[in-house]
C-alpha cells in the first residue's frame, strides 16, 4: 500500500488484545474478525442503546449468521438527543416494529469499511450511495477527513468513533439517527387533528 | 446507468409451479470430464477440501475462473464453496447427476464460479454447448431468464406485501381492536408502508397499531400486514394466513435454515421458527429486495466494495470486474457497463 493514508497507518494492540488500525484521518478500526457481530456489539462503548434495540427487536439474530451486514450505529448520545418520543418507542414493546424499521435504515448488506467508503467516494466523484434493508438509501460524502452520511429525508450524521470489523460485518458509529423523529411516533392521523 | 428498483418479496402468496425450471433446461448432456488440479482456496475452505474433480463438462480443462487471476484451486472439492448459481427446481435437481463431478444441463444456464477454481474447472456456459439457450454469455452480454435463488424467491413469494383481509386476530380480541375508521384512526398513527420496508403495497391509508400495519380503504378497514418485531416478533406463533413455502435451496443452505418447517419468510425477512410450535425463534436474515438480474444493470446503492471478509481474497475489484455482495450472493459487475455478469453463490 502506498500513499498518505497508508503511510499514516499505525498498528497497535488495544487493551482487549484486538488489533487496531488508525488511518490518516484518525479513525480507528478495531479488528474483531474472529468474532461475529452479535458477540461484539455489546462490547462497544457508546453504542449500548443501538445494541439493546437490536436485541429487543430480534434483529441481533441476523448478526450471528453467515451473512455479512454493516451497521451504521447511532451512538447513545445521538439517540438520547431525539427526545422523549424516541425514548418511549425504544422502551415500548408495542412499538418494536417501528424501532426495527428504523434500525433497518441503518443496516446495509456486506462488509463496508471506512477505507472502502473513502476510496469509493473518491472514485465516484465525491458521493456514494448504499442500499439499506429499509426503504431508503444512504448517501455518503466526504469533506476533509469527515464523512457525512445522509438518508435523503433530511437527517444527516457523521461517521465518528471507532469502527469494528467482525467476521460477519462491520460496525461504524455515527453521531446521529438517520430517521425522521416523526417516524418514531408516526404522523398524527387526520382524524385526530 | 445505475438503477434503483426495490421490491418487497412477500410472504407465501402464490407458489407458482414455474418455480421449477422447465424440464428441457434440465436435460444436460454435459459430462464431468474436467479434473481440478488446483489447490484449495483460503485455509478455512481448504480444510474441508479434497481432491475434487472439476466441473468442466466438455470444456474439460478449460480455464473457467473469471475471477481474479491469483485464484486457484478447485471448486466443489471444497464442500461446494462458490457453486454455480443455477440450482433450478426439483425437476432440475433430478438431473444434476453427481453434482460435483458431472457437468449437466442446468448448470449451463449461467456462468459458474467456484471458489478457488482456476485449473480444470470448466465454465458452465462455455464449457458446454448443450442446453444453454437461456444461458448468460459473458462475451456477448446476452442473458435470458437466469434462474438463481433470488428470482425463484420472487416467483414463489411475490414482489409486494400481502395485505390480509379483515382485522388482525390479536387486535380483534381486544376491546375495540378494529374500530370503524373514524374512531379507529384517532387511536393510530399513520405510516407509509415503505417505512417498514414494504415496497409496492396497495394504495390506501395505513396505520400502525400493536405490531400491525392496518390498511383502510374507502369502506373502512380492509386488511392488515404483520410486521417484523411486531406481530412477527420473537415468540409469536407464525400466522397461519402466511403460507409456508420452501425457500430456494441455496438460501436454505446459505442462511443455514434447515428443514422447511424450521423457517418462514415474509417481506424480505427470513425467520427461524420452532418446527413444532411455529413460534418465531429468531430473525435469520434480512434481504434488501433490490432487483438484481444477471445481464441487467446493477441496482443503485452498491457504490462501495462490500464483499464479506472471508471472500475478499478472491473477489476484489479489478479494472475488468467489480464485485458486490447482496442477499447471499456476490455479483460480478462490469465496471464500464455496470451490467451484472454473474451471481456467485457463497457457501461456507
Amino acid at each position: 500500500m502506498q500513499g498518505g493514508i497508508a503511510a499514516a497507518l499505525a498498528l497497535s494492540l488495544a487493551a482487549c488484545g484486538a488489533e487496531t488500525t488508525t488511518d490518516a484521518a484518525g479513525n480507528v478500526t478495531e479488528d474483531r474478525s474472529g468474532d461475529d457481530m452479535a458477540q461484539v456489539f455489546g462490547d462497544i462503548d457508546g453504542l449500548s442503546m443501538t445494541a439493546n434495540a437490536l436485541e429487543s427487536t430480534g434483529l441481533d439474530g441476523v448478526l450471528e449468521g453467515a451473512a455479512s451486514y454493516t451497521v451504521f450505529a447511532p451512538t447513545d448520545d445521538a439517540i438520547g438527543a431525539l427526545g422523549a418520543d424516541a425514548d418511549a418507542a425504544l422502551n415500548d414493546e408495542s412499538r418494536s416494529a417501528i424501532v426495527a424499521a428504523v434500525l433497518r435504515e441503518h443496516m446495509v448488506p456486506g462488509a463496508v469499511t471506512l477505507d472502502a467508503i473513502r476510496k469509493a467516494i473518491t472514485d465516484n466523484g465525491g458521493r456514494v450511495t448504499l442500499s439499506t434493508f429499509g426503504n431508503g438509501d444512504l448517501t455518503l460524502t466526504q469533506s476533509g477527513d469527515v464523512i457525512t452520511i445522509a438518508n435523503g429525508e433530511g437527517q444527516t450524521a457523521t461517521l465518528s468513533g471507532d469502527s469494528t470489523v467482525t467476521g460477519n460485518g462491520v460496525v461504524i458509529p455515527i453521531d446521529g439517527v438517520l430517521a425522521n423523529p416523526q417516524a418514531f411516533a408516526g404522523s398524527e392521523p387526520a382524524a385526530a387533528q | 446507468m445505475w438503477t434503483r428498483s426495490k421490491m418487497t418479496l412477500a410472504a407465501g402468496v402464490a407458489a407458482l409451479a414455474m418455480a421449477a425450471s422447465p424440464a428441457a433446461f434440465a436435460q444436460g448432456k454435459g459430462n464431468g470430464n474436467g479434473n481440478g488440479n488446483g489447490k484449495g482456496g483460503p485455509p478455512a475452505a481448504s480444510a474441508k477440501g479434497n481432491q475434487g474433480k472439476g466441473n468442466s463438462d466438455r470444456g474439460g480443462g478449460q480455464k473457467a475462473d473469471r475471477g481474479p487471476s491469483k485464484s486457484n484451486g478447485n471448486g466443489n472439492a471444497m464442500r461446494g464453496k462458490d457453486r454455480d448459481v443455477d440450482r433450478g427446481g426439483p425437476a432440475v435437481k433430478a438431473n444434476r447427476g453427481n453434482g460435483n463431478g458431472n457437468g449437466n444441463g442446468n448448470a449451463k444456464r449461467v456462468e459458474t464460479d467456484y471458489r478457488g477454481n482456476g485449473n480444470g474447472n470448466g465454465n458452465a456456459v462455455r464449457g458446454n454447448g448443450n442446453g444453454n439457450r437461456d444461458a448468460f454469455d459473458r462475451r456477448s452480454n446476452v442473458n435470458v431468464d437466469v434462474d438463481y435463488a433470488l428470482p425463484q424467491l420472487r416467483r414463489t413469494f411475490g414482489t409486494s406485501p400481502r395485505v390480509i383481509d379483515g382485522c388482525p386476530p390479536g387486535l380483534a380480541k381486544k376491546n375495540n381492536g378494529c374500530l370503524p375508521p373514524g374512531q379507529a384512526k384517532a387511536r393510530y398513527r399513520d405510516y407509509d408502508p415503505r417505512f417498514f420496508g414494504l415496497t409496492g403495497a396497495e394504495r390506501g391509508d395505513y396505520y400502525y397499531r400493536d405490531g400491525y400495519l392496518l390498511r383502510y380503504g374507502g369502506s373502512g378497514l380492509s386488511g392488515y400486514i404483520p410486521l417484523l418485531a411486531g406481530a412477527l416478533g420473537i415468540g409469536d406463533v407464525w400466522p397461519n394466513y402466511y403460507q409456508s413455502e420452501p425457500m430456494p435451496r441455496y438460501y436454505g443452505d446459505y442462511y443455514g435454515l434447515g428443514d422447511q418447517r424450521s423457517y418462514r419468510y415474509a417481506d424480505n425477512v427470513i425467520y427461524r421458527v420452532d418446527p413444532e410450535t411455529s413460534a418465531i425463534a429468531s430473525v435469520a436474515a434480512l434481504l434488501t429486495g433490490d432487483d438484481f438480474r444477471i445481464g441487467q444493470p446493477m441496482p443503485r446503492g452498491y457504490d462501495v466494495y462490500n464483499v464479506p471478509y472471508s471472500y475478499r481474497d478472491r473477489y476484489y475489484d479489478t479494472p475488468d470486474a467489480n464485485y458486490r455482495y447482496a442477499d447471499g450472493y456476490v455479483y460480478r459487475v462490469d465496471p464500464t457497463t455496470r451490467l451484472i455478469q454473474a451471481a456467485i453463490e457463497l457457501l461456507v
